[in-house]
């Protein structure tokens, strides 16, 4: 019955929009449609770095597949080429000179797609799915990080089939992210363990966290000298929770903040309360981006702790969101994440990606 | 605001002289943080309502209204909402509201609302917020009434604050606390303004809290090396937060976006100085960070509880089963599936999707033919499609970057759709598991 937590009828919001099938909400915000999107739900975006011309996404899908397409600057999209892994691709990243595209999948094996040959080849191996991986460069140093549902943290060098390291965790990996020297993984049960980068990888910090329900996206920001500072951790409460890991005052500089959520000034019916999918940080304005389970995404200022903007409903959750290298491009996925349970599932139901000008709208607000 | 200007100005609440937009916000307000009973968190309608209903159901007394500022503490004033105001409170506020009205001109040409801010006497009365409520966070309490003055409330709190209640009643009227919550934001705003300079103060008066170790679990401060910018970060930040540092932010009196119930009533030490300013420096109000809570959740309760509530399954005491989240509450639901394991874990568990990760096992070390994969190349170049991709003389191909295109080969390739659906392509499995180099014999790409 409540198995999909569905008991109480369909409230107003997100619920009811489910059900229409109108044309129109599919795009409400009248986005860029990327060209050929995966045929299953999309798990992650990213955008090429800085170090190379142009503008490349790639998207890791259910599918099996990741996709690689060109961004041109007249928001045209080219599909260029995808890989297979055999089982959904949970996770992507670029390597910071954009040869290589790193991809974990739930076929427990990760792998290196070489962009200039088109070829992929296997370069981690998990004793569960994969759900994270990242690419790490340091001075001497470089390797891919891993994040398994089992228990892991493992670094691997390419070119060898062990890993270089392998860190216990305490329970499943759900995300992490990395911004030399600094990493953070958030696990099940709530766990949050910071790691640091220099020299080798260990473990710096295992933090309480700040948030009361399942940990589901985490995303590092930098401070005004470009160093790592903290994070920004999502729930699926929809909250998200801003973290510094040395504050000054921690009671004060640390918050959390309500979002994804339904019902904002009828206080009559219950509230719906959805899941923050994933959480992006401007790369120029440090402003960040959170798209949920309701269909919207929104745009934050943390610093000002305002809200710069929130969507139209979407009539799909969206699932991944990315900025490219230089912040004019704010992309978003659409497709169903599950949050309904099975009974939701429709495969016949498109997944979109959508490209947004994010020049303007992420401008951080002027304090004071 | 269905009719004409209440009484000529905007309703305000007569105990802490805070603004709002709407009489029905306001009287939530007064519910919520002038006429709750401290004991049972009851909410009354009016202040004597209160002080009766404390003598007859806990048999205590009260004399002054909570969260009140000081001068308007009166229990037994009947006032509700705007009604009961006595005139000549009234007409002191017209007052300062036109010279409010006047001095903000050149700030923010809409609203006039609050009086001057600083004072010492005011920096200090937040400083004893502050620390009052990281105080009560340390302990874990429900945010306590902010009596100005009442010995009860110290709670064991350092000689320091003990200066602040006197400190705090020389403000006789004036400041409408950052307190009880960051209220109504676009009208704190022009006080905002003027109380930059008084920032310093409040610094010093913060350090004054710093004694208190009220963090719990304070972490140490200078660690490693290694993050060094946090420590720079706090500049930044602390100027930005420090105004009211502790605010509670639950009033339902702040912004109409956002679902700032009055539910959420645990300790909070939220920093909402900066909505102010936000609202002023922007004309369309932007909705401020709803909730300013530490930790406390205010609609569904902690995950990993067996759940009592809407929940069919059982608890998860078994190994079997994964924990279930109590995803409903009276005020809220979380859209989210019982089970405490994550979404993707759960669509995982798919039957569609575990059949590859089984033929990975099996089938990898037999040759390729990717067939599926082969699948969808052949509308698009006639390379043969069962081509094993490895043994392609891939990299001949691909080598030379043709229009100098950075590292692909140029476009024209037909979108996706075209071959034979790949995706749920797990009957034709790419066994591309385990083997190398595995070729997308989509070379050209």
């Amino acid at each position: 019955m409540s198995l999909f937590g569905t008991t109480s009828g369909f409230g107003a919001g997100g619920t009811g929009v489910f059900g229409n099938a109108t044309t129109d909400s599919h795009n409400p915000m009248k986005d860029v449609e990327v060209t050929s999107p995966p045929d299953d739900s999309i798990s992650c975006l990213a955008f090429s770095p800085p170090t190379m011309p142009g503008n490349f996404l790639i998207g890791g899908s259910w599918a099996n597949d990741v996709r690689c397409w060109e961004v041109q600057d007249n928001g045209q999209t080219v599909p260029k080429a995808q890989q297979m892994h055999t089982g959904p691709v949970l996770d992507a990243c670029w390597s910071d000179d954009g040869s290589k595209v790193f991809t974990a999948s739930c076929d427990k094996t990760a792998k290196m797609w070489d962009l200039n040959s088109n070829q992929a080849m296997q370069i981690a191996q998990h004793e569960g799915p994969i759900k994270s991986i990242h690419w790490i460069k340091a001075p001497n140093y470089s390797c891919i990080m891993t994040g398994s549902w089992d228990k892991t943290l493992k670094f691997w060098d390419t070119r060898s089939p062990n890993p270089m390291m392998s860190l216990q965790m305490p329970e499943r990996s759900y995300c992490a992210d990395v911004v030399y020297p600094m990493a953070v993984v958030a696990t099940a049960d709530r766990g949050l363990i910071v790691y640091q980068l220099e020299n080798q990888p260990s473990e710096f910090r295992r933090i309480d966290s700040p948030l009361k329900h399942q940990h589901r996206c985490v995303a590092i920001f930098k401070d005004k000298q470009n160093k790592p500072t903290g994070f920004a951790l999502g729930s699926i409460e929809g909250r998200v929770a801003i973290h510094y890991i040395n504050p000054p005052n921690p009671a004060k500089d640390n918050f959390t903040f309500k979002c994804h959520r339904s019902n904002g000034t009828n206080t009559t019916t219950p509230q719906d309360i959805y899941a923050v999918n994933a959480i992006s940080f401007h790369p120029v304005h440090g402003t960040l981006a959170t798209v949920g389970s309701d269909g919207r995404f929104s745009f934050w200022d943390k610093d000002a702790r305002t809200k710069l903007k929130t969507s139209e409903q979407l009539d799909q959750p969206i699932t991944a969101c990315a900025f490219n290298s230089n912040g004019n491009i704010f992309a978003y996925a659409s497709s169903y994440d599950w949050s309904k349970g099975h009974e939701y599932y429709n495969p016949q139901k498109k997944n979109y990606i959508f490209l947004r000008n994010a020049a303007e709208e992420l401008k951080p607000r002027n304090k004071k | 605001m269905g009719r004409k200007k209440k009484k000529q100005m905007k309703p305000w609440c007569w105990y802490c002289n805070r603004d709002f937009d709407d009489e029905k916000i306001l009287i939530q307000h007064q519910k919520a943080k002038h006429f709750k009973c401290h004991i049972c968190h009851k909410k009354l309608y009016t202040g004597p309502g209160l002080a009766i209903h404390c003598m007859q159901v806990h048999k205590e007394t009260i004399d002054s209204v909570p969260n009140a500022i000081p001068g308007r503490v009166d229990i037994e004033l009947e006032i509700y909402g705007m009604e009961g105001i006595p005139e000549k409170d009234m007409q002191e506020r017209r007052r300062t509201l036109e010279q409010k009205s006047q001095e903000s001109q050149k700030k923010n040409p809409s609203k006039a609302t609050l009086l001057q801010w600083p004072s010492s006497g005011c920096l200090l009365w937040l400083a004893y917020l502050g620390c009052t409520l990281e105080h009560i966070k340390a302990r874990n309490l429900s945010m306590p009434p902010m009596m100005p003055g009442v010995p009860p409330m110290m709670h064991g709190m350092p000689h320091a604050m003990h200066g602040m209640p006197p400190g705090m009643m020389q403000m006789g009227g004036m400041m409408p606390p950052m307190m009880p919550g960051m209220p109504g934001m676009p009208h704190g705003m022009p006080h905002h303004m003027a109380p930059r300079p008084g920032m310093p103060h409040m610094a010093q008066a913060a350090g004054v809290m710093a004694s208190r170790p009220a963090v719990p679990g304070v972490q140490p401060a200078v660690s490693k090396p290694l993050f060094p910018s946090a420590a720079q970060m706090g500049a930044v930040c602390s100027t930005a937060a420090v105004s009211s540092p502790a605010a509670d932010l639950q009033s339902a009196s702040s912004q109409p976006p956002f679902p700032n119930t009055p539910q959420a009533q645990q300790s909070t030490s939220g920093v909402p100085a900066s909505n102010p300013h936000s609202a002023a420096s922007s004309d369309p109000p932007k909705a401020t960070f709803p909730a300013y809570t530490q930790p406390s959740v205010s609609s569904s309760t902690s995950s990993s509880n067996p759940s009592s509530g809407a929940v069919a399954k059982p608890p998860a005491t078994v190994a079997t089963k994964p924990a279930t989240l109590t995803t409903t509450s009276a005020t809220s639901k979380l859209i989210h599936p019982d089970e405490d394991i994550s979404l993707e874990e759960m669509k995982a568990q798919l039957p569609r999707y575990q059949r590859l990760t089984a033929r990975q096992g099996q089938a990898h070390v037999a040759a390729p033919p990717v067939v599926s994969v082969g699948g969808i190349m052949p509308p698009q170049q006639g390379m043969p499609p069962q081509q094993p991709g490895m043994r392609h003389p891939m990299h001949g191909q691909y080598g030379a970057p043709p229009q100098g295109m950075p590292s692909y080969m140029p476009g024209g390739m037909p979108p996706y759709g075209q071959g034979p659906p790949m995706v749920p392509s797990y009957q034709g499995g790419p066994p591309m598991g385990m083997r190398p180099p595995v070729m997308s014999p989509a070379g050209r790409y």
